[in-house]
């Protein structure tokens, strides 16, 4: 059963019971529900429960009647009717296939990228600059994956296009480009010499892969990487990003995103503190801001270009998906607000930088997937009942269908349970093949959790 | 003197639980099932863990205390305490019994 239908079913069948019982009971079971990740298990115990109080003469308002037998029965039959349903459907279906291994590095992962090329290949950054160490891994077999080499990296990490080249960071805190067409044999090309000491937090190669973005605090700077060996400066475009958070612990900074469009013709990276920067980069060396898109509250997290480029996808980090449409590029338009609702409540509805996100469309652009991972609840983590249930988080995927923009409609919506810190969220991230997913936790060596996500209803 | 027990049916395990994880002081729902869970590894789902508290309330064996928000803890009373320590005594002459039993039918000595 899903996580998503037993979460409900597990709500409806609280309110089966009768009055008497949930004016006692109802607010605290639900506080329980909002903890415990509902499985099959739960809906029949709630189930029982329902039947039970129903039954049971203390509950009674009335006399056993006719009326209280029906609804006994009706509540057995809505709550097993689907159950049944489900049973058939899942056998048909494809089920989570989840993978877990260490990295095996103090420090946690930073930034992971997939291989556009083969989305077998995943780098995964440790730790930041000074200290990082980028590796790569052929996930092929989840279960078995290999650690194909390392070298000096951390966080930001990307592929370039061709899969042949991994931007990441150098101790210096300077963009490294690394010649990985031997996945066994990465050999440093260049360190990018930006001069640049804020903190570089994201980097993208165009779909030519002849120019690489690379954004600081402040700044964003645009190099010519045609020739690998020798970057030449084009541009740089202020670009400043707003902190979030009381020092010392502002925003984690691997959690903005910066990424060109699939033509290549336009560039958007997260700034402000809640909104998107859209740049002209058609002529790199005179590229220009053409529009600031606004957030929906909190620092976007995420982005995303439809394969035709037409749309641009924002996540900030309450959990609230925005889609622009680009048609007019003078005038961009917000064409869906799509909130990531966990029962009623957004997935993250403090005001604070838990969560972390992960967006893609789908190779055809016909949906668009959205993951938040969010720390479990901190009882969970309480000691001393580890080790496991100390080191998850969970992710919180959402489908939509955007091939009718904008009518948009929620396809469906899943969780699950991945490896984090302890009291932490873990770093979530859609490979291109849009069901391949990979979740690093930070912070800790709890290392990276792979899974394929099920088909979404059609 | 295990005969109030009897009536608790199915309850009956899932109300012991209880009862111990609340020996040692107040927890809430969520409290008591991980609480559960890590002393005995008995994964109590929501439904089973209400059923059985409410039967404890109305017994008299557990008594709830002010509630902070939607969390309401749960306090065992001298009644339950006293049910609690009469089941240990019976499942202590059942483990008596059955380690006697057990190693008379494996040949120890």
């Amino acid at each position: 059963m899903s996580p998503e239908l037993a979460d409900r079913l597990s709500i409806f069948l609280v309110r089966c019971h009768p009055r008497r019982w949930r004016d006692r009971y109802a607010q605290e079971m639900l506080d329980v529900l909002d903890q415990h990740q509902a499985t099959a298990r739960t809906v029949l115990s709630l189930w029982a429960s329902a039947v039970s109080a129903q039954l049971d003469p203390a509950y009674r308002t009335e006399a056993l009647s006719p009326t209280r037998l029906r609804r006994a029965a009706l509540i057995t039959a809505v709550t097993l009717g689907p159950i049944v349903l489900m049973a058939g459907w899942l056998i048909g279906n494809d089920a989570w296939k989840d993978s877990h291994w260490h990295v095996g590095v103090e420090g946690g992962v930073t930034s992971m990228a997939f291989s556009p090329a083969d989305p077998h290949i995943l780098v995964t950054a440790t730790s930041g600059s000074m200290d990082g160490l980028d590796t790569l891994w052929d996930v092929t077999d989840p279960a078995r994956p290999k650690d194909l080499a390392g070298f000096e990296g951390g966080g930001p990490t990307t592929f370039s296009p061709d899969s042949r080249t991994v931007a990441t960071v150098a101790f210096s805190g300077q963009p490294a480009l690394w010649n990985v067409a031997n996945p066994r044999k990465p050999a440093r090309i260049t360190t990018v010499p930006s001069g640049d000491d804020h903190i570089l937090w994201g980097e993208a190669f165009s779909p030519d892969g002849r120019i690489l973005a690379a954004a600081y605090t402040d700044r964003i700077y645009l190099w010519d990487v045609t020739d690998l060996a020798r970057p030449r400066l084009l541009r740089w475009l202020a670009a400043p990003v707003t902190p979030v958070g009381p020092p010392p612990a502002p925003v984690p900074f691997y959690t903005r995103d910066i990424g060109f469009s699939p033509d290549g013709l336009l560039l958007a990276s997260a700034a402000g503190r809640d909104q998107v920067a859209l740049w002209d980069v058609a002529d790199p060396a005179h590229a220009a801001r053409i529009a600031t898109l606004p957030g929906r509250g909190g620092f976007v997290s995420a982005l995303a270009f439809s394969p035709g480029g037409k749309l641009l996808a924002g996540v900030g980090y309450h959990g609230i998906v925005t889609m622009f449409s680009l048609a007019d590029l003078r005038h961009p338009r917000l064409v869906a607000s799509l909130p990531m609702l966990v029962g009623r409540q957004l997935v993250n509805p403090c005001d604070c930088t838990e969560a972390m996100y992960t967006l893609a469309f789908s190779p055809n652009g016909r949906t668009l997937t959205a993951i938040a991972d969010h720390p479990v609840p901190t009882e969970v983590n309480a000691p001393p009942y580890g080790p496991a249930p100390t080191q998850y988080a969970r992710d919180f995927g959402f489908t939509w269908n955007v091939a009718a923009v904008p009518s948009v409609s929620l396809l469906g919506s899943f969780s699950r349970n991945v490896a984090a810190c302890n009291g932490n969220s873990s770093l979530p991230l859609i490979a291109p093949d849009g069901r391949t997913v990979a979740s690093g936790a930070p912070f800790s060596s709890f290392g990276v959790t792979v899974r394929t996500l099920p088909q979404p209803p059609s | 003197m295990h005969g109030k027990f009897d009536d608790l049916g199915r309850f009956a395990d899932p109300s012991l639980l209880i009862l111990t994880s609340l020996a040692d002081g107040p927890k809430h729902g969520y409290a008591i099932m991980t609480d559960v869970a890590g002393f005995s590894g008995v994964r109590m789902e929501p439904g089973t863990l209400y059923g059985a508290l409410s039967r404890l309330e109305r017994r008299g064996w557990v008594r709830p205390l002010a509630s902070a928000e939607r969390r309401r803890p749960y306090q065992i009373t001298a009644a339950g305490q006293e049910i609690l320590a009469e089941q240990v005594t019976t499942m202590q002459q059942i483990v008596r019994v059955a380690r006697l039993r057990t190693a008379t039918a494996w040949g120890a000595p």
